[in-house]
């Protein structure tokens, strides 16, 4: 699995897409992520950092987002 | 894995012979139970294979068959946010929370942000009370280990799978957003209670907007998390106070809309299940079985306890958590 890319973590966060297949652990996450980024949009970076971190622990995660 | 109602001496022979459980049933009944490798939560309302039903004297017993092993604990509330310490990698965690408790109102605050929560499923519920005896019982959780009973804090059972087996955690909710799409409730504050919502940008004070409207209180606000939705119940509407109080916590910034009706709650929860239910764990929740009037009605074959609240990975409210093991 390749390491998924904090642009490609961004593009998730900056998006309203319905991730309806991925892990439940997954949606959960990056909808909290994707609220903290419309709240406070300077901490972007820092949210998709903290999401490309949860797809590298977790080979779960990062199925899901390199499947979406 | 097994669901079954037990008589506690079928239980208590079950925890002797080593089984790792998951037992929900009144107070008096899991205070009788041996130590052992199992964790508890009060209930009298359960999913029955003849459908929802107020059960007094039997327990609710998951076993977990094929697992490598476990390991109940508990967690006060000022634990719980190193509750991954105990994950075991691979497997998954039950976490049960008494309502009311610190535990619960902590749990539900916090847990989104708790490190590595993630990393593995957490499924699990709030016990409760009959609704008889609000106000006169506590709804408590025991810690098979111990043998204790607690009002306070979460008792969890971290199990390990043995290698090549899988678990996976879903939820089902039968609600969905959309009953007007064109309105919809941000929060400027998170908590399980609020007095002021911006509706459409306007804000207004929310126990009055709900009065004013006539809107059926029944039905929870769903948010969207990227595909999960996340329901919010009602609990209390003052209009005198200005405050409404729900059973799991508004987060600031989310944008919620009320639910659509459902007409058939059993008839909508067979529609959206599968028939595997007979394997998996699961619960549901009591205003599911209230509002739904699911007393006698059969929901297909996810049987277990009725709660007040659950839980996959944070606080869900009116929703049904399930849990499934696969075999190596």
């Amino acid at each position: 699995m390749s390491a998924i890319s904090t642009t490609q973590c961004e593009q998730v966060l900056l998006s309203s897409s319905d991730l309806s297949k991925a892990s439940l652990a997954t949606r959960i996450l990056i909808g909290r992520l994707r609220n903290e980024v419309k709240g406070a949009p300077d901490s972007l970076g820092e949210k998709a950092a903290e999401l490309a971190k949860f797809a590298s622990e977790n080979d779960y995660a990062a199925n899901d987002l390199a499947n979406l | 894995m097994k669901n079954e109602l037990l008589t506690v001496a079928e239980a208590a022979a079950r925890i002797e012979a080593g089984a790792i459980m998951s037992i929900a049933g009144d107070a008096p009944l899991l205070a009788q139970l041996p130590k052992g490798n199992w964790i508890g939560g009060t209930s009298v309302y359960f999913v029955t294979d003849a459908g929802g039903a107020v059960v007094r004297d039997k327990v609710f017993c998951t076993t977990f068959e094929g697992v490598a092993s476990a390991a109940p604990a508990y967690y006060g509330a000022d634990s719980l946010k190193a509750i991954s310490n105990g994950y075991k990698r691979g497997g998954f965690t039950v976490l049960l929370i008494p309502a009311f408790s610190g535990a619960h109102t902590t749990f539900a605050l916090e847990a989104p942000m708790y490190n590595d929560l993630f990393a593995q499923p957490l499924v699990g519920w709030i016990s409760g009370i009959h609704l008889d005896d609000l106000g006169k019982a506590k709804p408590m959780v025991f810690d098979g280990a111990t043998g204790t009973g607690h009002e306070d804090g979460a008792v969890a059972l971290h199990v390990a799978l043995p290698e090549g087996a899988s678990v996976s955690t879903d939820i089902v909710n039968i609600f969905s957003q959309g009953n007007d799409a064109k309105t919809t409730f941000t929060f400027p504050e998170g908590g399980f209670s609020a007095k002021n919502v911006s509706v459409n940008g306007e804000t207004v004070n929310l126990a009055q907007y709900l009065t004013d409207n006539n809107i059926d209180t029944r039905l929870p606000l769903v948010a969207n998390y990227a595909g999960a939705l996340v329901n919010v119940s009602v609990q209390a509407v003052d209009t005198d106070a200005g405050e409404v109080a729900f059973y799991a916590p508004v987060v600031p910034g989310v944008e919620y809309q009320m639910a659509s009706p459902v007409a058939d709650y059993a008839g909508t929860f067979a529609a959206n299940l599968t028939d595997a239910g007979d394997g998996q764990y699961s619960c549901n929740c009591i205003l599911n079985y209230l509002y739904g009037e699911l007393e006698g009605k059969s929901t297909g074959t996810f049987t277990g306890p009725v709660t007040f609240g659950e839980i996959a990975y944070i606080l869900l409210n009116q929703t049904l958590v399930k849990l499934d093991i696969k075999a190596a």
